[in-house]
């Protein structure tokens, strides 16, 4: 039962299947308050049998979270993917920026690669996002993505506020597709960077 | 590409085959984890805290090089229980486990089934003299690892419950 996880690769980094080594980085994260917006903290056997989840869930589904890295370093920088648990209505793209690695746009374009990835190869005709209503780092992410607040979706257990990214036509060639490749592009190249412009 | 290839490997006995958790045990696995039987093995579970399960069961099996098999009986081709072995953040070392379905019950499954494990992780996974957690009322727990030859060693404790740690003889393997 041999699962090939495809790597992905944007600008600054490369996707890859969460792996064993990658282990403590994941640990660091969810053991601490970080992981508060996902039912953390965790104890030490919570997180290890969630990182086990991951892999997992690559197994059972075909698709999961990949673990991000930088292209240069290989360092470790979060996850981010396709997340369905049995109890989730619709398919989630999900992330997790560990905290040294935030506000530098690696969720975005991650989660940019993987929503193409999906839309483009898998044949996925949308995704939600299920977010913390707190969490407003995340919330501020699935809106710079083109997702919106879907109050009629149903919830995984109504401590959460669902996120609709847009359709594969949404994102095809439109100003909306622009935009998020703009920003993805300020952040990979700093030369670029217009004054005026609300970067995070 | 990342291969993830968690390697289960099969194991046969004269009349089970110890082969890897797949989706399609999850209906019967979900109604055992729905029961009191499962209050011993960490129940009850809901159906989604059971998929849950099946997928950490796939995972472990990537992050340790062992794990947790599924039962297959041979003669009927149905999933009738699980053995393997078991660690985690809380275990004092590795553990032998082992759960039948209540159908397969009283014909030495369990015993074939931990028998083979125990074997195949002395010979292949370097784990020798292993332990298995027991709950204290767990009378049939206590006596098929009397039957395999392990004796109670000490108390113990996992995930904040009290249990006995039970000590298997070493296999004497090729580890």
């Amino acid at each position: 039962m041999t699962v090939t996880i495809p790597t992905l690769e944007t600008k600054r980094l490369i996707l890859r299947g969460p792996e064993p080594d990658d282990y403590p980085d994941f640990k660091a994260t969810f053991t601490s308050y970080r992981a508060r917006f996902m039912g953390g903290p965790l104890n030490a056997y919570e997180s290890w049998m969630l990182y086990a989840a991951e892999i997992g869930h690559w197994q059972i589904r075909g698709y999961g979270m990949w673990m991000i890295h930088d292209k240069q370093t290989d360092e470790t920088y979060g996850m981010a993917g396709g997340w369905k648990p049995a109890k989730w209505p619709e398919q989630e793209l999900a992330w997790v920026i560990w905290p040294d690695a935030a506000g530098k746009g690696y969720a975005l374009e991650a989660v940019d690669a993987a929503r193409r990835y999906y839309y483009t190869q898998l044949g996925w005709d949308g995704a939600v996002s299920y977010i913390d209503p707190k969490n407003l780092d995340s919330i501020r992410l699935a809106e710079r993505l083109g997702a919106v607040k879907d109050k009629s979706a149903q919830t995984i257990d109504g401590n959460d506020a669902v996120y609709r990214h847009p359709a594969p036509p949404q994102l095809d060639g439109t100003q909306l597709a622009h935009g998020i490749e703009m920003e993805i592009g300020h952040y990979a190249d700093p030369l670029f960077k217009p004054k005026g412009w609300a970067l995070d | 590409m990342t291969a993830l290839d968690p390697n289960i490997p099969t194991v046969k006995t004269d009349r089970l085959i110890l082969r890897a958790p797949h989706a399609d045990d999850l209906p019967r696995m979900t109604a055992f984890f729905e029961t009191d039987r499962s209050h011993m093995v960490g129940g009850p579970k809901s159906a989604a805290e059971t998929w849950e399960s099946l997928i950490k069961r796939l995972g472990h099996w990537t992050l340790n090089g062992f794990g947790l098999w599924h039962l297959t009986d041979k003669a009927t081709g149905a999933f009738i229980g699980w053995t393997g072995m078991i660690f985690a953040p809380g275990w004092d070392e590795p553990e032998l486990g082992w759960t039948v379905m209540d159908e397969a019950e009283g014909k030495g499954f369990a015993f074939e089934a931990a028998h083979a494990a125990r074997d195949f992780a002395a010979r292949n996974q370097g784990l020798d003299g292993v332990i298995s957690y027991i709950a204290h009322a767990n009378d049939r727990s206590m006596a098929l690892a009397t039957r395999l030859g392990a004796s109670y060693e000490r108390e113990g404790e996992l995930l904040g419950k009290t249990c006995q740690v039970w000590r298997h003889p070493q296999v004497g393997g090729a580890a």
